[in-house]
């Protein structure tokens, strides 16, 4: 049932949203190849990234497609991230690092504090607009990014999210003629956050 | 159907919240652009300050070897370069007999200025230095 969503004829949209999505893995595949060279650690690592963005490509288009966050795969994302998190933070304490590349590394102190800062300031949001502004499904992926990307690049994370929100929003009020009331599907463009930022991290 | 229904989380963001959180983006840039180019500058100045001191000490080193040339010299020098230029003054020390005193004043492009003045001890062997 949960696949029913790709049984359905492709319209122009879709293909968009398939196009930025194999073209940003793309980028992805070719900044770690060109940089760093075939070998065991860097096949890992695109690896390790395709297994982490192919839920979230799926969870991106559910969301495009119903407005609505798929709550299983959120639910497992969030507790495998967070327990990670958690579980490296308390053995390892608050300066344990994992080196990814050059410029990018896993930091499970800083990563618990994006997710925490994060999922405080989106559910704030849903209090106040009494989820009429943003919607809670909003606030568990929220909680995902700040623990993949951590408290550091959440600023570059917010405005590539914020502005390619911006834009497809302003589209579609102008193509329905009506801004007020518009609503976006925000975790297409959380993901395209969180791909930005790695690309420009690695 | 029930259950179903429960579990459905949606997932949006009005186009009023993205209008609304947008200034509040781009003020917090605004301020991380301006704390870093604050510590960027600062860092900088520090850092030119640091390079001047060793030049300073450069100009300290070429007053003691002009004195160790020739003990009775006393007046001023200047040493220029492309960056930077340090003047340096020596005198005796009166009712002191072979103690020098010198004064170095260096100053670089960015108006960054050294002051330093010593004391010269060339009765023993070697010279001693010191603050004053």
């Amino acid at each position: 049932m949960k696949f029913q969503i790709f049984k359905q004829k492709f319209k122009s949209e879709e293909y968009i949203f398939f196009g930025v999505a194999i073209f940003t893995l793309s980028v992805i595949a070719f900044r770690i190849y060109s940089q760093y060279g075939c070998n065991i650690k860097t096949n890992i690592l695109f690896l390790v990234l395709i297994v982490i963005f192919l839920p979230l490509i799926f969870l991106a288009y559910k969301d495009f497609k119903t407005f609505e966050v798929d709550h299983y795969t959120s639910l497992i994302l969030l507790t495998i991230f967070a327990l990670l998190n958690i579980i490296l933070f308390l053995v390892k304490g608050n300066t344990f690092e994992i080196p990814l590349t050059e410029k990018l590394a896993y930091l499970p102190y800083q990563n618990l504090l994006g997710g925490v800062t994060l999922g405080a300031i989106f559910q704030l949001l849903v209090l106040l607009t009494k989820e009429k502004g943003l919607g809670q499904g909003d606030v568990r992926m929220a909680i995902i990014c700040g623990l993949l990307l951590g408290f550091n690049n959440l600023i570059p994370w917010l405005y590539i999210s914020i502005f390619t929100a911006l834009g497809y929003g302003i589209l579609i009020a102008v193509k329905k003629k009506k801004f007020r009331g518009t609503k976006v599907p925000f975790l297409p463009f959380m993901i395209l956050g969180i791909f930005g930022t790695i690309i420009y991290l690695l | 159907m029930k259950k179903e229904q429960k579990k459905k989380i949606v997932g949006y963001i009005a186009l009023t919240t993205v209008l609304v959180i947008l200034p509040l983006l781009l003020l917090s840039g605004i301020n991380t652009i301006y704390t870093n180019i604050t510590l960027l500058i600062t860092g900088k100045m520090q850092y030119d300050y640091n390079i001047l001191e060793i030049n300073a000490e450069s100009c300290l080193e070429e007053s003691v070897y002009k004195i160790k040339k020739n003990r009775a010299f006393t007046g001023t020098f200047t040493i220029t370069r492309t960056d930077w230029n340090c003047t340096s003054e020596i005198s005796d020390k009166p009712d002191n007999f072979g103690v020098k005193i010198i004064q170095i004043t260096a100053v670089d492009q960015n108006e960054n200025h050294v002051k330093m003045t010593k004391e010269l001890n060339t009765n023993t062997d070697p010279f001693e230095i010191s603050n004053i």
